[in-house]
């Protein structure tokens, strides 16, 4: 008798949680789109209320400081957003939530190269790129290789040509990442082999560097500011198609004549590819506003990371022909079928 | 250094700075009592209040919540068994059987006083020594960190209670769980089973609530024993003699979790669990390890309080993260526009030495917040065990799934509460079990690349001094450890033969 009282409480409180769980998970779902909600919210006074971003991370990260900081500039030009976090899945639970809201502009993505570019392609999710379209795309953090200061190599020539006369161990985040596929298409290019050590983080690829366990490694230079500008470290050249605004003393691989595409870490904005026209308009017009402000710039400069300024249409364009170039370069590092 | 430390603890001395830091501390504590909670989910949910805060005070205040919640995670360790993160795995086999006892004030008294003397140690340490201790972070490369995650598996015959070849399985199911998931060298899906859900593979905090927290609720679900009712003193005194006896384990353990600390990526739970191993393996009683020990407590909580210091090393002195915690909070100086990291010392002295300061000024609040915490903690004890389990069912279930808004970590909870329990009745370790996933995809990640650093031959393994000194400071240890366990078993069997009944069965 009361061994069964104390099954039932403590069933009683598993269903309670589970059906709270559950519920949670219906009303996000349930709240999609309909045609009606479309047509009402096409009203020319957009914006007219709150406008939620959703950050596939936790408060702290790269991307929800992106989003708080757009917010807080949009602020002072009366437009309010709000900052809601929804890490998990490789971006998966943000994307499945922005969707389920209604598809009126009033809900925005923040997303990364990794989000939308290599995550689809060892992360399940709930759309295919092709369901987002591009709002604007504001900034980059470019990825760099880099050596240790007392290494003797001192520019990416000196690199390629001891790259060709001994086997390198060249670092970076995971397998399949940004710094793998820039890894791989610069010794492709320049003509060299290496052998890729992939670490846990990109934390970890510059401990290695530094410590003298491998001989260089990528990452994004916004890791590797504090350690590039104490001179414990050789930024020898980014894939990038252009200079950075903050990176302007580093040489591209493209411009010594690799064809490295563009492998930076960018940050922008996306909606479901049904928001009207105008919209998206008016949206990207309240974020590039905002970008002009002094707490924005001040952000960007101080974190090192450089203004990537791109229009939604070509925003849209870039991010589909970023994913098919990504699913390309796997395929052949045999990493995706 | 010292006119610029002592200028920091001035910056810190005002009312405003104490308020802030006073609120970290105890948000920490409660915070990291929470199952599902870890330290740095307990500073990202107080990230948020430091948004507008200037760049000191939000440093201060999240250092001070990241020292709270390392002490936090030990309150429901000894009270009802459930550690609220990995860093308090080793603590909960004594602790909790100290509570049991009816020496839960004792213990807590133990934990708390140990983890900020543990955490005192760990932030001298990275006051003077800063800059040649993250020299030492930078000598471990991948065959290092291979050879320390040996070191860590050699200690399973200190933590793993006193059937060695069921410890040893225990440790072997741990290392086969944390081989589910994505490899992380190629990217193919392992035991996944098709299903996408365990592609990130299995969180080792949902595992460790599932054995530990709803385990011991179907254990008490199951047990037709009356539950006794422990009459525990009320006079709230610190033990100050049992502390002083705890002093030289509480020192070993802030060492070794400082040591192990700076380490990036080693974490605090694998800090806990050889501050317990060393303590073990040194005691005069090794015997009461596993039954109650005071030393069992004393030293794994100096050990993961003294990790906070440690994990700041390499956030100062080469601008990575050491932990999840100090990633956290590196994230902060960043938000704030200052970037961590070598260059911070010239640029910034003032912002470097206030946050020692603070470190300091968070020890001692943990000292008086905490001391304020036991008495009503205490009283959790008296609480109907039936009403206790239903709050903690639902604590435990939605903690485990805000840890990634999946339903996914919640079917983990209770399928490994199910584990949990047959490992409970089976005299199997719980202990040794999360170890070994805490080591798993360590060992088998920094394995991989050290062969892939040395070409595919193992002479990496042998020809780089510092990895053969650890590797062969394992093969002692597990000599050792299996020696001094084997030994202390029989003792302890030979002393509980006469007290406890054959278990029954039902």
């Amino acid at each position: 008798m009361k061994s069964s009282k104390k099954c039932l409480a403590g069933l009683l409180a598993m269903t309670m949680v589970l059906v709270m769980a559950a519920c949670g998970n219906t009303t996000t779902t349930s709240s999609g789109t309909s045609p009606a909600s479309i047509a009402s919210s096409a009203a020319p006074a957009y914006p007219n209320g709150n406008i939620t971003i959703v950050v596939p991370a936790n408060a702290g990260g790269g991307g929800d400081i992106f989003a708080r900081q757009t917010a807080e500039a949009a602020k002072t030009k009366g437009v309010n957003f709000l900052v809601e976090n929804r890490p998990g899945g490789g971006g998966a639970t943000a994307m499945s939530y922005a969707w389920g809201q209604k598809h009126d502009g009033y809900t925005m993505m923040v997303v990364t190269t990794s989000t939308i570019i290599t995550n689809p392609y060892s992360y399940e999710m709930p759309n295919e790129v092709a369901d987002w379209r591009g709002v604007i795309r504001v900034m980059a953090d470019a990825t760099v290789l880099f050596v240790r200061k007392d290494s003797g190599i001192t520019s990416l020539e000196d690199f390629v040509a001891l790259a060709k006369t001994k086997k390198l161990s060249v670092g970076g985040y995971s397998v399949g990442s940004v710094d793998h596929i820039a890894a791989y298409t610069l010794g492709k290019e320049a003509g060299f082999e290496f052998e890729y050590v992939p670490y846990d983080s990109g934390a970890d690829s510059i401990v290695a560097v530094l410590g003298g366990h491998i001989d260089a490694a990528f990452t994004q230079y916004s890791d590797l500011v504090s350690n590039s500008e104490a001179g414990t470290v050789t930024v020898l050249g980014s894939a990038a198609t252009e200079r950075y605004a903050g990176l302007s003393d580093v040489p591209t691989f493209a411009e010594k004549g690799w064809k490295v595409p563009d492998l930076s870490n960018w940050r922008g904005y996306v909606v479901p590819k049904d928001v009207p026209d105008d919209v998206v308009a008016a949206l990207h017009d309240i974020v590039k506003t905002a970008m002009t402000e002094n707490s924005f710039k001040e952000y960007v400069s101080n974190s090192k990371l450089s203004e990537a300024y791109v229009a939604p249409d070509d925003f849209t364009a870039l991010i589909q022909e970023q994913y098919t170039g990504m699913g390309a370069s796997l395929k052949t590092l045999g990493i995706i079928q | 250094m010292l006119s610029h430390l002592f200028s920091g603890l001035l910056a810190c001395m005002n009312i405003q700075m104490l308020l802030f830091a006073v609120a970290g501390v105890a948000w920490g504590i409660i915070g990291g009592a929470i199952p599902g909670i870890s330290p740095s989910i307990a500073i990202v949910l107080a990230l948020p209040f430091t948004y507008h805060m200037d760049t000191i005070p939000s440093i201060i205040m999240l250092s001070a919540v990241y020292t709270g919640a390392c002490y936090g995670s030990s309150i429901p360790a000894i009270l009802i068994g459930v550690p609220g993160a990995p860093a308090s795995a080793a603590t909960v086999q004594d602790g909790y059987m100290l509570g049991k006892k009816g020496k839960g004030l004792e213990a807590l008294s133990i934990s708390l006083t140990s983890g900020v003397i543990g955490g005192l140690i760990g932030t001298v340490l990275l006051c003077v020594f800063v800059v040649p201790l993250g020299k030492i972070a930078l000598s471990f490369g991948a065959p290092e960190y291979f050879a320390i995650c040996i070191l860590g598996l050699s200690i399973v015959a200190a933590v793993g209670g006193d059937n060695m070849t069921k410890a040893i399985i225990s440790i072997l199911l741990g290392l086969a769980i944390a081989g589910v998931g994505l490899d992380s060298f190629s990217g193919v899906p392992r035991f996944t089973y098709g299903f996408t859900a365990l592609n990130d593979g299995i969180d080792d905090v949902s595992v460790m609530i599932g054995l530990f927290a709803v385990g011991e609720i179907f254990c008490s679900i199951c047990s037709n024993t009356q539950q006794k009712k422990i009459k525990i003193s009320i006079k709230m005194k610190i033990p100050f003699q049992l502390v002083r006896k705890m002093l030289k384990n509480t020192v070993r353990g802030g060492l070794i979790g400082t040591f192990v600390g700076i380490l990036p990526g080693a974490g605090s739970s694998l800090a806990g669990f050889v501050a317990y191993a060393d303590a073990k393996n040194s005691s005069k009683h090794p015997e009461e390890f596993g039954h109650g020990s005071f030393e069992g407590v004393a030293a794994p909580e100096a050990a993961n309080n003294g990790c906070v210091g440690g994990s700041l090393v390499p956030v100062l002195a080469l601008g990575v993260p050491g932990s999840p915690g100090a990633a956290m909070i590196m994230a902060a100086f960043i938000m704030h526009g200052v970037i961590p990291g070598p260059t911070l010392f010239e640029k910034h002295p003032d912002i470097v030495y206030t946050i020692f300061a603070g470190l300091f000024i968070a020890q001692l609040l943990l000292f008086v917040v905490g001391y304020a915490f036991i008495k009503p903690l205490l009283k959790i004890i008296d609480v109907d065990t039936n009403v206790l389990n239903a709050v903690i069912m639902i604590l435990v279930l939605t903690g485990s799934y805000s840890l990634s808004n999946r339903l996914m970590e919640p079917a983990i909870v209770l399928v490994f509460g199910f584990v949990g329990f047959w490992v409970k009745r089976n005299g199997y370790s719980a202990a040794a079990m999360v170890l070994g996933l805490v080591l798993g995809g360590m060992i088998e990640n920094e394995f991989r690349r050290s062969l892939i650093m040395s070409g595919g031959s193992f002479t990496i393994f042998f020809t780089r001094p510092l990895c053969l000194i650890i590797l062969a400071l394992s093969l002692a240890s597990t000599v050792w450890g299996f020696r001094k366990s084997s030994g202390a078993a029989k003792k302890a069997a030979a002393a509980a033969a006469p007290e406890i009944p054959v278990p029954d069965e039902n």
